[in-house]
């Protein structure tokens, strides 16, 4: 019996999507049945940020609808094969699922999956609803921005009203230098507001943006710095104990020059 | 012009109802929703055909029609329509989705990879048939033909029992499925659907066709995952050996 994680934001843009992917492949990379499911219907992305956006044939609509079975709906990732994916459907909205729907079908995911991960869509509406519907954590993502940390606040308090237990909180892009001179909030500030669990902090990095663009997670690069963060997330949702990345440091001249050549010294 | 947006018309062959499509959608189901109500069941059990105009429905736009028709009035939509005047071209679009016969569909696409550009990955899953249920089972006639004056976006989707011509682009996350043949005078970058009603014949032409996915019948088939090269002329999908094939597009190729 597998757990439903849902990974949700309240504000759009901070990386839900892109944390799903990752996290996702992450737990899959060490050998777990991990199924991620987009549950932005409507807007979905995470089929293009995970490459498989051209293997789609049916959704979660067809499948809550009964116009396929839930297995012919399932994408099987290119790179690992205990991966998959349960896209959304693009031309219906939010209307379409109902929370009671998702939740059968996150029940009917975790008899097989050991991991069900929800990507949710932005705001507090139906889509949020049917995202938490069938889910025991949650992962809350933010950014270091006033805007963000309020909205995560918010979503945190809906949260808890449905008696979800104690999400935790994934600190996005964070600019440590821009932190250093205090031109950003601090993780000390953000977990001082929310007052929820850190499940880790992931550094700004453009390698997203490529990592993205291509739909290849970047977990999957050992050189890109968000991307060894997300695994270090990953390990931690399976219970290991991983400290902190330090941040504190901008790569040394020596470090660059490694990860150029494609060593890492990590 | 006609002012009215909502517009009953009796026919020797039952009710019309003829929705303005220069309307917006929102009003234009209000409007409808009032009109019904005021008929006081007048139409309960009537059968009626209705014409949309010059609008492309989407799949949900029309499940709404449905919706407010059947659903909250009781009367029967037996036909969506193109309307111009006397010449009524059916829309059959996703309000029979109900019928959708699935069957097992392989969620991976197995197989070699086939010369990029020339062969898409083809997969054609024993009994796949698409939409093709969307259709009722015939034989398309050639001379109907829907043309889609504009380029459709990101989850816009067109069904029609014919073929279907996109003056305009179709983006990713765009659809168009028709029982036919597919021509977009642009680029297709979403998923087509040709002879969708089984007709293994029909052609897919773009002027850069660059699909998400192309279907022909019963056979699904996308790009090879490498990058390749964008196309720099028209080209032409259709079905050969069992396989979808892309070939440059020659005027007297056919």
């Amino acid at each position: 019996m597998g757990e439903v994680i849902v990974v949700t934001s309240g504000k759009g843009g901070v990386g839900k999507t892109t944390t799903t992917a990752n996290i996702g492949t992450g737990l899959a990379m060490d050998g777990h049945k991990v199924v991620l499911v987009d549950s932005d219907i409507g807007l979905r992305n995470l089929d293009v940020v995970m490459g498989l956006e051209n293997r789609i044939v049916y959704d979660i609509v067809d499948v809550v609808d009964g116009f396929c079975r839930l297995k012919q709906a399932l994408i099987k990732d290119k790179r690992f094969d205990d991966l998959y994916l349960l896209p959304a459907a693009q031309t219906k909205d939010k209307t379409a699922v109902s929370p009671e729907q998702m939740k059968g079908l996150c029940e009917e995911l975790k008899q097989e999956f050991d991991y069900v991960l929800v990507d949710s869509p932005a705001g507090i509406e139906q889509g949020f609803r049917n995202a938490i519907a069938g889910a025991e954590k949650a992962i809350i993502v933010t950014t270091p921005e006033v805007a963000a940390v309020r909205d995560a606040d918010r979503i945190i308090g809906l949260l808890e009203a449905e008696g979800k237990e104690g999400p935790s909180l994934v600190i996005n892009r964070l600019r440590h230098h821009m932190v250093k001179r205090g031109d950003m909030m601090d993780i000390e500030d953000m977990i001082d507001i929310l007052a929820i669990d850190l499940l880790g902090v992931i550094p700004e990095d453009e390698y997203i943006v490529v990592s993205t663009n291509r739909g290849e997670p970047a977990i999957l690069n050992k050189n890109s710095l968000a991307g060894r963060a997300y695994r270090n997330i990953s390990r931690r949702i399976q219970g290991e104990d991983v400290p902190l990345m330090p941040l504190d440091t901008e790569p040394s001249l020596l470090e660059r020059l490694r990860r150029l050549m494609g060593f890492s010294s990590k | 012009m006609n002012t009215e947006d909502v517009v009953f018309k009796g026919r020797k062959d039952g009710v019309l109802v003829i929705l303005n499509d220069r309307q917006d959608f929102e009003i234009l189901k209000m409007k409808l929703h009032d009109k019904l109500e005021a008929s006081d069941c007048f139409f309960k059990g009537a059968e009626v055909t209705v014409d949309v105009g010059q609008r492309v429905l989407t799949s949900q736009q029309l499940l709404e029609l449905e919706r407010i028709i059947h659903g909250t009035f009781g009367v029967k939509m037996i036909r969506v329509v193109h309307g111009d005047d006397d010449n009524l071209v059916p829309v059959e679009a996703v309000a029979a989705a109900e019928t959708f016969e699935i069957s097992p569909m392989r969620s991976e696409n197995k197989g070699k990879n086939p010369p990029v550009r020339t062969i898409l990955k083809t997969e054609s899953p024993s009994g796949f048939q698409g939409s093709a249920a969307y259709f009722s089972h015939r034989e398309m006639s050639e001379e109907k033909t829907l043309l889609v004056k504009r380029t459709l976006r990101s989850g816009q989707r067109v069904y029609y029992d014919g073929n279907v011509v996109v003056l305009g682009d179709v983006n990713p996350g765009a659809e168009v499925v028709a029982s036919g043949d597919i021509i977009v005078m642009g680029s297709l970058r979403g998923v087509a659907h040709a002879g969708a009603t089984g007709y293994e014949r029909a052609i897919v032409a773009a002027f850069r066709l660059q699909p998400t996915q192309l279907r022909i019948a019963g056979y699904i088939s996308r790009p090879p995952d490498e990058d390749t090269s964008p196309p720099t002329e028209p080209e032409m999908a259709r079905v050969k050996h069992g396989m979808v094939v892309i070939d440059p597009y020659l005027p007297h190729g056919l």
